[in-house]
């Protein structure tokens, strides 16, 4: 991963659509940390009381031969464990019912998602996974956001935390995004890693789909064409899986490539399937040069 | 040492799927289970003037909550790894390993039962791999399974009622699907351009096919086209069905120039279709289009080139 990454930079960046950029809430690293620390530090000692409990409850036949001198402090051990464990889990269990209305609110609601993330990272205290989950969610909105800094910072700290449990999950999403927005970052060493990191990966179909036109966009970028031509047929199978705006933008793109490689009967064939498949607005974009996509077939008027 | 062949999987007929489906019916998970929670943490309530009285007995109590825990975890990660099985059964639906993807599901229904969401997806890769296998009357059968379990307005009771209007028009059951695509046709017109619209005209255009409106569905081919993209390679199906309407109306038409203008349009909707499937796969789906000529010749798919 990229251990470098800049820190975001709100004055450049235009205010991404949901929320002006004053009521965002800030990414801090220093704050992502101390969060994350507090929560494993109180999980810790409440493992040590609980494991300590235990011990008093089944030592206290030997120090306290006398059975009423016993009760109080049994009483006192049991206690203790509830008292410890019951904050942690309700709270936990509060931040782990917000996620699926985060998750709702994320691609039409950015304010109330961006409010339901502040009010959830103010929760104290939560299992590491659960924040975790959290940071996970606000990384996609910034990325929802077109703020792909913020995005990459916060990718990166929750990927450099162990992801066990619930959060294991998020691993395969949060590395999409991070090579996503290494790429729009411009930052190929950065994709690069995000990339390699999916590669040594379990995923799902819907992933390995999406770290295909990633990975596409990433040889384009950096002019390594027989590469994004490489097992074309199977590429091309994938990408027919995709919704078909997605799967023109990548035919356009391997397009780009077999025109790049010189290999025009390849690039027209792709070209011609990506006219059919995209809509026209994207189309128009991506004759405009997006996803590194250069328009490089005469057209016929065939297609 | 020899491995099974995948694909000597056979389709089952819908006789048999129907009783498969009747053998392992999901069940709802059992309400006991809460019950049983209650009457331990009941218990627990009970026998707490005792366990302070003499701590000792704790050891038991906790020994017990450590086995339940366990056994707990373990059922969870059962259903994990079960889910994990569903959902390879259906990638290889989705990666057209067809005859896996059905042996696949065939063998998990049984161990779904009492996971009523994973029923359903073994029963939708059963309708998706048995439509695209041709395997109709059974594909049917599958679906009508789906249509009783899916509320009404959900999205995927749309999508599964366009399969189904699709597979009896693929298997001539003309009434039927026309019926289907009468009902369907008020939720169609509400929904916003996309893959359920797309669906609702390529059904529209099998059915103009299937019934030899073809002048009609020529005539509305443009527009036809449009709606189809959504679909992704999928429109070449559409495109294929349009091709053979306007090479049907060329063949009918008694003015030369429509009718050359008729051919001029099949070749180039043909040059679509093949675009985006292959001419074997179209004719596999639709019969009437084994009719087609094979012109262009094929196009370079990336199959044929050195990288691939």
């Amino acid at each position: 991963m990229n251990d470098t990454a800049p820190q975001p930079d709100h004055a450049a960046d235009p205010p991404g659509p949901g929320a002006p950029a004053s009521l965002l809430l800030p990414i801090d690293p220093a704050e992502f940390h101390r969060q994350v620390a507090w929560g494993v530090g109180y999980q810790r000692i409440a493992l040590g009381l609980t494991v300590a409990a235990i011990a008093v409850v089944l030592m206290l036949p030997l120090l306290l031969p006398d059975q009423d001198a016993q009760r109080l402090p049994a009483l006192l051990a049991v206690l203790v464990v509830p008292a410890v464990w019951v904050p942690l889990s309700m709270t936990t269990t509060r931040v782990a019912r917000a996620l699926p209305m985060i998750g709702a609110a994320l691609a039409g609601r950015p304010a109330e998602a961006e409010r339901m993330i502040r009010e959830q990272l103010a929760r104290k205290p939560v299992m590491r996974w659960a924040r975790l989950l959290v940071y996970h969610r606000l990384a996609t909105l910034r990325h929802h956001q077109r703020r792909f800094d913020e995005s990459a910072t916060i990718c990166q700290l929750v990927l450099q935390q162990p992801l066990a449990g619930p959060a294991a999950s998020a691993r395969p999403h949060l590395l999409l995004m991070l090579a996503e927005a290494q790429l729009c970052r411009d930052d190929l060493p950065g994709a690069y890693r995000a990339l390699d990191a999916l590669h040594r990966t379990r995923l799902s179909l819907a992933d390995a789909i999406q770290r295909l036109a990633l990975q596409t966009r990433y040889a384009l970028k950096a002019g390594d064409y027989d590469h994004a031509l490489a097992h074309g047929r199977r590429k091309v199978e994938l990408a027919e899986l995709m919704p078909a705006p997605q799967c023109g933008a990548v035919h356009a793109m391997l397009a780009t490539a077999a025109h790049k490689a010189g290999r025009p009967e390849l690039a027209t064939w792709l070209w011609e399937r990506a006219e059919l498949l995209c809509p026209p607005q994207l189309m128009l974009e991506l004759r405009r040069g997006a996803f590194e996509v250069e328009v490089v077939v005469p057209q016929d008027g065939d297609a | 040492m020899n491995t099974p062949n995948p694909n000597a999987f056979e389709l089952p007929t819908a006789e048999r799927l129907a009783r498969h489906l009747d053998e392992h019916p999901p069940v709802a998970p059992a309400p006991v289970r809460s019950w049983v929670l209650l009457a331990i943490a009941g218990g627990l309530l009970l026998i707490s003037p005792a366990l302070l009285m003499y701590p000792v007995l704790m050891l038991p109590v906790a020994v017990a909550g450590l086995v339940a825990v366990g056994v707990f975890s373990g059922k969870v990660q059962q259903a994990r790894a079960l889910r994990q099985r569903v959902v390879r059964a259906w990638e290889l639906a989705m990666l057209r390993h067809h005859r896996e993807a059905l042996r696949r599901a065939w063998e998990l229904l049984p161990l779904v039962a009492r996971h009523p969401d994973l029923h359903l997806r073994c029963v939708t890769v059963f309708a998706h791999v048995l439509d695209e296998q041709a395997g109709y009357d059974a594909a049917l059968v599958a679906m009508d399974h789906l249509l009783e379990r899916v509320p009404d307005r959900h999205p995927m009771a749309v999508q599964v009622r366009l399969q189904r209007a699709n597979a009896a028009l693929c298997s001539d059951r003309l009434a039927d699907a026309d019926d289907a695509l009468r009902k369907l046709r008020g939720t169609v017109d509400t929904l916003p351009p996309g893959p359920l619209p797309a669906g609702y005209h390529l059904a529209r255009l099998v059915q103009d096919v299937r019934t030899g409106h073809f002048a009609d569905a020529a005539e509305q081919a443009d527009a036809t086209a449009a709606h189809l993209r959504p679909l992704g390679v999928y429109a070449g199906y559409g495109y294929g069905l349009l091709a053979y309407c306007q090479h049907q109306t060329a063949l009918r038409a008694d003015d030369p120039q429509a009718a050359d203008t008729a051919r001029r349009a099949a070749r180039r909707l043909w040059h679509r279709a093949t675009l985006l499937v292959p001419p074997a796969a179209l004719a596999f789906r639709y019969r009437e289009l084994e009719a087609m000529p094979a012109d262009p010749p094929p196009s370079p798919t990336p199959a044929a080139e050195p990288h691939a």
